[in-house]
């Protein structure tokens, strides 16, 4: 998928771009109806007015086409996530961008999906896996700014300390299981506002629970009730 | 043409059980090496020492064999989540089909995946349209019986009363995608026991929300930013 440079074909960039943009969109329409296995690259071309030669031209294989089209979505996703960071505290921070996956993943269910097959299905072979990996970079890369806020957020007292590998693992797997609840295509897929209210669920999950003093709660002793035993002080008379 | 043996006379019971079972040990390894999809029965039979008309005489597809392996892996999660139902406690039965399920998700990773993956697909295919139904009956009762579970300790006091399709969601999603952060092959899956620490850590952040959601029932109203 190297660009050449247009020797003596005098194809202006604009058009060039114009025309990857619409091989693009058909193919995020023709995933979306059909999935990505059973939509020819064919009928791609054709959707787009571009011959299956151009198609190639552009994006190399199906395959290709594939990771450019996820890779597209995923420059729209950052943005969303760039949009949730300008939130004045880490935990807002972190909620926001919870909210904004969630709301993308409705926006674009096709990329999301194909996003989420991606990194479930093998690799996609040695001239692909280059691209593959970027790919994984950038997520990994959101997914880092999310751990940063957290853990801004439990130095702040926003939240409670707790580990933060758990904690992100937690409400990424968590994210990302609602938004595949909600993305599945087998008929058993849950309504997106039934979506919302677990996500809020989840939000609540992450508050402060120290503050309420609950007596009954569990585990995690507050760190500030430590060493002083509960009981009338001993008067001084 | 002449002198056929009657039936299948010659090959013992015992033998052809071998042969069924070398074929779907193939196919399980294959699985788990190249994924469902893209694992030609071809490349199965040969794997078995069969050929492919015997592996076709023993589960009649691809869709077959697929169904038999499913089967497998389903037992061992309907097993798991068996035993884990025998707790007397209702809350702890919850739970235990969370271990359960992640258990699973170690032990079956080819089998989880694919379920993750079919889901996502559209329209169940129908190349395995008989596979997929079979799992989407068998996970429901799965869900069902943890639905039931979940009620049963909010009755008994075990946790407090929170909207249950709510704390559904949130628990299936949760395994769901703890398991499947673990089971990505991009290169950027995490480890097992970071996985296992996560699910524990949500377990006990998430019982303590509960005491408080209660509390804070008239608070804002949730929803959409």
């Amino acid at each position: 998928m190297t660009d050449r440079t247009p020797d003596d074909a005098p194809i202006p960039p604009g058009r060039k771009a114009r025309t990857r943009k619409a091989i693009l969109q058909a193919a995020g329409d023709l995933f979306a109806e059909h999935g990505v296995n059973a939509t020819p690259v064919e009928l791609i071309a054709d959707r787009a007015g571009v011959s299956v030669g151009a198609l190639y031209a552009h994006f190399g294989s199906k395959q290709g086409l594939q990771l450019a089209f996820i890779s597209d979505a995923m420059e729209a996703f950052e943005a969303c996530m760039r949009e949730a960071r300008s939130q004045a505290s880490p935990m807002r921070r972190v909620h926001a961008a919870g909210d904004a996956y969630f709301q993308f993943a409705v926006e674009r269910p096709a990329a999301v999906r194909l996003a989420a097959l991606r990194v479930l299905q093998l690799d996609p072979g040695p001239e692909l896996e280059q691209l593959n990996r970027a790919m994984s970079k950038r997520s990994e890369q959101l997914v880092l700014n999310i751990a940063a806020d957290l853990k801004q957020a439990m130095a702040d007292g926003e939240i409670d300390p707790a580990p933060i590998d758990e904690t992100v693992v937690y409400l990424w797997g968590l994210w990302n299981g609602v938004i595949s609840l909600t993305l599945r295509q087998d008929g058993a897929a849950i309504p997106t506002d039934l979506a919302w209210r677990a996500l809020e669920r989840a939000k609540r999950v992450m508050r402060r629970q120290t503050a309420t003093g609950d007596a009954n709660a569990a585990e995690p002793a507050p760190p500030e009730t430590s060493g002083r035993p509960a009981g009338p002080p001993a008067a001084a008379k | 043409m002449a002198d056929r043996a009657p039936d299948d006379a010659p090959i013992s019971p015992g033998r052809k059980a071998r042969t069924r079972l070398a074929i779907l040990e193939a196919a399980s390894d294959l699985f788990a090496e190249h994924g469902v999809n893209a694992t030609p029965v071809e490349l199965i039979a040969e794997r078995a020492g069969v050929s492919v008309g015997a592996l076709y005489a023993h589960y009649g597809s691809k869709q077959g064999l697929v169904l038999a392996f499913i089967s497998d892996a389903l037992e061992v999660v309907e097993g798991y989540m068996e035993e884990a139902r025998k707790d007397p406690s209702p809350l702890r039965r919850v739970y235990a089909a969370g271990d359960a399920y992640f258990q699973f998700a170690i032990e079956c990773p080819a089998a989880c995946r694919f379920a993750m993956v079919r889901v996502l697909q559209p329209d169940p295919n129908t190349e395995f349209a008989e596979v997929n139904r079979a799992m989407s009956k068998r996970t429901e009762r799965l869900v069902m019986n943890i639905a039931i579970d979940l009620k049963a300790a909010m009755d008994a006091g075990e946790t407090p009363v929170v909207p249950i399709d709510q704390t559904m969601v949130f628990l299936w999603a949760l395994w769901n995608g703890v398991a499947s952060l673990m089971l990505r092959q991009d290169g950027a899956a995490i480890p097992a026991e970071l996985a296992g620490r996560a699910l524990e850590h949500a377990r006990t952040t998430m019982q303590l929300a509960a005491r408080q959601y209660v509390k804070e029932l008239d608070e804002t109203e949730p929803g959409p930013v």
